[in-house]
């Protein structure tokens, strides 16, 4: 009950908050994308055909390994660091409240959140390349294989929820959000440099889309090491954050 | 007479300083304490440790003549430094979050709390767009919403221009008499709070160096007599060839001679006689900032 109350709360924060409205135009990207890259394939060489399946895996790419991981990393920043900005935990923590509970409310609505902008991203793909579909043609458009990719869109959002964890700590830690920022840079360039290589599924932010994508089998890794280098780095973060924050001082 | 709070040895030192060095604060239910210290003498520390917002190295410390619970909190108001709130939302929707942290719903106690500072006319400006002054209103209002029994204010009146700073004194004292509120307030300034406070606590250096009624400090206000004279240090001379064992404090244009306003006509026709033209000669009593300043030792800048 005390936690539900928490994560209303933690809605109630987000009201007028740019970086919603910011989020959700900017998951909005990966369809765009895809969208225009189909158009110009499509003009450009004919011959070349695609389907919806097609389109989604590589939505799920852009999405876990470049922009919406960006873009995660931002929300992550701002749930966890805002209370450090606008300096809101001497209000708050003496009401009393649980620190563990709020950091779980925020871990919840962090949660709700990448489901949400998945969500969008799915649909973004789904209605731009329905008009696709209407203007040109698109082999596979069906409801049916677009609804198997929103599981695998989900379980990815899910994925990439654990994987960010160390960057809630990183916020707290920093107390802002250019830190986590500047380091999810580096992660990306990471995650590109390394979605063709064996060596990425044991890459935290890239084994989590080899393993969605079956990769992992073609890579000499066996699955469990990349699971369990996922869990640990999950775990790290999750450890850290909640240790930091509930023991932390308030300056 | 209970004591709301009551602290034993409690100190806060980091790995280079000590912050709060050993503090016995008895804060009486019903009063106005105020705790007076310059910048960085250990005031918020203290006060962030009894909201166990500061973990203590060292001592404990009793709520309600407990040991501090969560239930005691609730009881509790505070605000702590400058108001810390959302930007994005109005007063009314930051004071509606935290009733909703608090597990309550009673919007007439966020309309009252906000008429009482004077800002329930402001219902569409977010709080980024606030001054200083407003903020400072809202912190305050936060603070008295869910009317706690033990108000702890570290420098409530800081941004608050004087009729706000006046309206707020008022309404501390309204609070603690009217609905039997003890509060906890800290200043830099004395004359901020020596006109509200039943008790003054000065720290310094992190120390409770005294806990003192303000009758009795009132009491501890000495006499002495102040002369104006051309040249204060030669007259000051002259007289401790006189009598070396005076206790004086040199000024500009004049010099202060303490516990002896008895003798004043033996000084003054001393000075004369000697063709040193005193041109005021006046019995005043020494003000609180004085005797404060005396206290802690400063003429350096806090």
């Amino acid at each position: 009950m005390t936690l539900a109350r928490f994560i209303f709360c933690e809605w109630l924060k987000l009201k007028r908050s740019k970086i919603v409205l910011f989020s959700a135009v900017s998951v909005c990207t990966t369809p765009f994308m895809l969208f225009i890259e189909a158009l110009q394939t499509h003009f450009e060489h004919p011959e070349q055909s695609f389907t919806l399946a097609d389109i989604y895996s590589n939505g799920l790419l852009y999405g876990m390994l470049l922009i919406n991981m960006m873009i995660y990393v931002a929300i992550t920043a701002y749930l966890f660091s805002r209370e450090y900005t606008q300096r809101t935990l001497k209000t708050i923590l003496p009401i009393p409240i649980s620190r563990s509970s709020f950091l779980t409310s925020k871990f919840l609505v962090q949660f709700i959140w990448i489901m949400i902008l998945m969500g969008i991203t799915w649909m973004g793909i789904f209605l731009l390349f329905g008009l696709y579909h209407i203007m040109i043609g698109l082999d596979g458009f069906q409801i049916t294989i677009a609804f198997v990719w929103l599981i695998k869109m989900l379980l990815g959002g899910i994925f990439m929820f654990i994987t960010l964890s160390p960057f809630a700590y990183l916020s707290l830690k920093s107390k802002g959000i250019v830190v986590p920022v500047i380091v999810s840079a580096v992660i990306v360039m990471g995650n590109a440099a390394l979605s063709n290589q064996d060596l990425g599924a044991l890459y935290p932010w890239t084994g989590t889309y080899f393993i969605m994508m079956k990769k992992t089998l073609s890579t000499n890794y066996p699955i469990w090491l990349s699971l369990t280098i996922i869990i640990l780095i999950a775990m790290i973060g999750f450890i850290c954050t909640y240790t930091y924050f509930k023991k932390e001082d308030l300056k | 007479m209970t004591n709301l709070i009551e602290t034993y040895q409690l100190s806060k030192a980091y790995p280079h300083t000590t912050v709060v060095d050993r503090v016995n604060l008895h804060i009486p239910q019903g009063k106005i304490y105020g705790l007076l210290g310059r910048n960085g003498a250990g005031k918020t520390t203290l006060m962030k440790i009894l909201l166990q917002l500061v973990k203590p190295t060292s001592g404990h410390f009793n709520l309600f003549n407990e040991t501090p619970k969560k239930e005691h909190y609730r009881r509790i108001g505070s605000l702590i430094e400058s108001p810390g709130f959302y930007d994005n939302l109005t007063a009314y929707e930051n004071l509606h979050l935290l009733q909703c942290y608090q597990g309550n719903q009673d919007n007439q106690k966020i309309y009252e709390a906000l008429k009482t500072v004077n800002l329930h006319h402001e219902t569409k400006k977010v709080f980024s767009d606030y001054s200083l002054g407003m903020k400072q209103r809202l912190g305050i209002a936060a603070a008295i919403f869910h009317q706690p029994q033990l108000l702890i204010l570290d420098e409530p009146t800081n941004g608050l221009d004087p009729i706000g700073i006046s309206q707020i004194r008022s309404l501390l004292v309204k609070l603690c008499h009217e609905n039997k509120m003890t509060i906890l307030i800290s200043s830099h300034i004395l004359s901020e709070i020596e006109h509200i406070a039943d008790i003054i606590g000065i720290i310094h250096h992190g120390r409770l160096i005294e806990e003192i009624p303000i009758d009795e400090l009132k009491q501890k206000q000495r006499c002495y007599l102040s002369f104006d004279v051309n040249n204060p240090q030669h007259a000051l001379e002259f007289l401790l060839q006189y009598e070396p064992t005076l206790h004086y404090r040199l000024e500009a244009q004049s010099f202060k001679l303490y516990g002896c306003k008895q003798r004043s006509d033996v000084y003054n026709r001393l000075l004369i006689e000697n063709h040193i033209a005193v041109h005021q000669l006046r019995i005043e009593k020494e003000d609180l900032e004085n005797y404060f300043s005396d206290l802690i030792g400063g003429n350096d800048i806090g």
